[in-house]
């Protein structure tokens, strides 16, 4: 009996969630499953690592911290944008690609006390370059099917840039349309479009994104639940402070709202939750597991 | 004769962060009954050796010595005043390493659960001098420019593919801020529990906090994703804030308040505890209140 007290025990190691651990938080509590696309070095693990960061100074969007089942793998993926690094430059750990499908969880709660779970999938960058070069390829992305919210992101810097901002809206807009097509999205997903690094460009070309973001609601809007445009600043620099948009982004992933809208606006129409539906995909796939 | 009542209490915090201070000073005060309205000694049982070594170092103002190896098993046998009640305080002082250890290699012996399990209350220490923050560089280069533009300085030209983009330190879990491995090292003692926890969130070494807030304003300040976490979790954690100075002052290094803190005639006077209601010299104030319904 002492033997057995003496013995260690491993808790898990936090660096992310396997989906049956996503499916059993699905299971437990209303959550939304986001997975953020885009290409490579478009900021996706940026986007979800300070969301994590911007709790570390305080409330945020009227929510509170409330627990996380993947602080290391939050801890890793900030580590480049803080002190310790010995960095004189803040940059991003790069999602690797045996990282695919690999789920991040982050627990808020609101002024009354209720609680949100959201699951982040933080997916290689080169995986949705050949997604969305091909149908078959996108397929494979399973999660998307699963996903309450696909946020698809724009690289602010590119976006700005002459040579370089066609690529930077045609990218996520041959994305989103391979995803409609292939039926991996479909008139119940709901979609953001995130321009990325907004710190470092706001003021610049703002006629060309605005006109962009429009082209891509008018193409695609009527394709799916809901469409928004999202322009996000995740770190200071001069007046801007980390966290811009972000408040109303985290907002529309808390809840789904029932049409697109331009700008996005966070206090009007709340509707529940599609966790169901992800549940009972979920539990259907662990159902067949048990069975078979 | 009547049996006294069992009572479990658990000890929580990164290395010096006042763990054994806080048990020098309750134990002085437990038996010197100096202190009207603490909880008092009522009678001797089992080995004091190592409480009465403490004590003795912290009646001279002496950094104490840091807990090493684990556990030391600790039981003390209290009466509360006001009440008559009797009480066996188990109150095993825990190394900090142990906790560090949680969150850094994510392991803990079964006996470590088990003790957990039993637990009625939880002391959460945290030092404002131990405090590693979260510290971005963006916000530091921020800061720094903004001196630079009030000074007047030319800014620094920074060259694409500088070293300063393309090298630095990989992540280790020592890295982490105090208030991650805190909320991690909570979450780890609730994971296999359905109790609910009530904890005093002790801020050691108060007389370091010059602004005038409350602990909890103070640590909703310094380490604001902790008071969150617990804020958020009611359903796990019924909690409480305290100050606590067990020493009163500095007793080391060059703003050492020593001979000051010697002065007082009867020792427990140095010791300060700010609570959000009273403040005084009762030590044991933080466990009669998780005694308290």
């Amino acid at each position: 009996m002492a033997d057995e007290k003496s013995k260690a025990i491993r808790f898990s190691d936090g660096e992310f969630l396997a989906a049956s651990e996503g499916g059993e938080i699905v299971r437990s509590s209303p959550t939304s499953v986001v997975v953020v696309a885009g290409m490579a070095r478009s900021g996706k693990t940026t986007l979800v690592g300070e969301l994590y960061g911007l709790f570390h100074k305080g409330p945020f969007a009227g929510h509170i911290f409330a627990g996380s089942r993947t602080l290391p793998g939050f801890e890793r993926r900030c580590h480049l944008a803080r002190l310790c690094s010995e960095r004189e430059v803040p940059d991003t750990e790069r999602t690797g690609f045996g990282e695919s499908h690999d789920l991040l969880h982050l627990r808020l709660a609101a002024p009354n006390g209720t609680r949100s779970d959201i699951l982040f999938s933080d997916i290689y960058g080169e995986a949705f370059h050949i997604a969305a070069d091909s149908a078959d390829e996108c397929r494979k992305i399973t999660i998307l099917k699963r996903a309450n919210h696909v946020a698809i992101l724009v690289d602010g810097k590119k976006a700005v840039d002459k040579p370089e901002r066609q690529r930077a809206f045609a990218g996520p807009d041959s994305l989103l349309r391979q995803c409609l097509d292939s039926g991996m999205l479909d008139i119940n997903s709901n979609v953001q479009i995130v321009l990325t690094k907004w710190d470092l460009v706001a003021g610049q070309g703002d006629a060309f994104i605005n006109d962009k973001f429009e082209w891509l609601i008018e193409r695609h809007c009527n394709r799916l639940a809901t469409l928004t445009v999202h322009k996000t600043a995740l770190r200071t620099n001069g007046p801007i402070c980390a966290g811009l948009g972000m408040d109303e982004l985290l907002q529309t992933w808390i809840t789904v709202q029932s049409r697109y809208v331009i700008p996005p606006t966070v206090d009007n129409n709340l509707y529940h939750s599609e966790f169901d539906r992800l549940d009972a995909t979920w539990q259907v796939a662990l159902n067949r597991r048990y069975h078979d | 004769m009547t049996e006294p009542d069992d009572f479990q209490c658990l000890m929580v915090g990164l290395p010096r962060t006042g763990k054994t201070t806080f048990l020098a000073a309750l134990w002085h005060v437990v038996r010197s009954d100096e202190v009207p309205d603490s909880l008092r000694l009522d009678r001797l049982e089992g080995d004091q050796e190592y409480l009465n070594l403490i004590a003795d170092q912290w009646s001279q103002c002496k950094e104490l010595d840091r807990t090493s190896g684990g556990e030391i098993k600790v039981d003390i046998r209290l009466r509360d005043p006001s009440t008559g009640h009797l009480v066996r305080l188990r109150i095993p002082d825990m190394s900090g390493e142990l906790y560090e250890s949680l969150w850094q290699t994510r392991t803990c012996l079964i006996s470590f659960l088990d003790l957990v399990n039993a637990v009625d209350g939880c002391l959460l220490f945290v030092h404002p001098a131990k405090i590693r923050e979260t510290a971005w560089i963006d916000e530091a280069n921020a800061t720094y420019s903004q001196w630079q533009q009030e000074n007047q300085e030319e800014p620094k030209v920074e060259t694409p593919g500088s070293d300063a983009e393309t090298t630095g330190t990989d992540w280790e879990p020592r890295f982490a801020p105090t208030q991650v491995q805190m909320v991690e090292i909570l979450q780890f003692l609730t994971q296999n529990s359905v109790k609910q926890f009530r904890i005093v969130v002790v801020i050691s070494a108060w007389d370091l906090v010059k602004e005038l807030v409350s602990p909890e304003q103070w640590l909703k300040k310094q380490l604001p994703l902790l008071w969150q976490f617990l804020t958020a979790n009611t359903d796990r954690f019924t909690v409480t804030y305290m100050g606590v100075s067990a020493q009163g002052g500095e007793v080391t290094g060059q703003n050492s308040e020593t001979e000051t803190l010697l002065d007082h005639n009867m020792a427990s006077r140095r010791i300060r505890i700010c609570a959000s209601n009273e403040e005084g010299n009762d030590i044991s104030l933080p466990i009669r209140w998780l005694m308290s319904n």
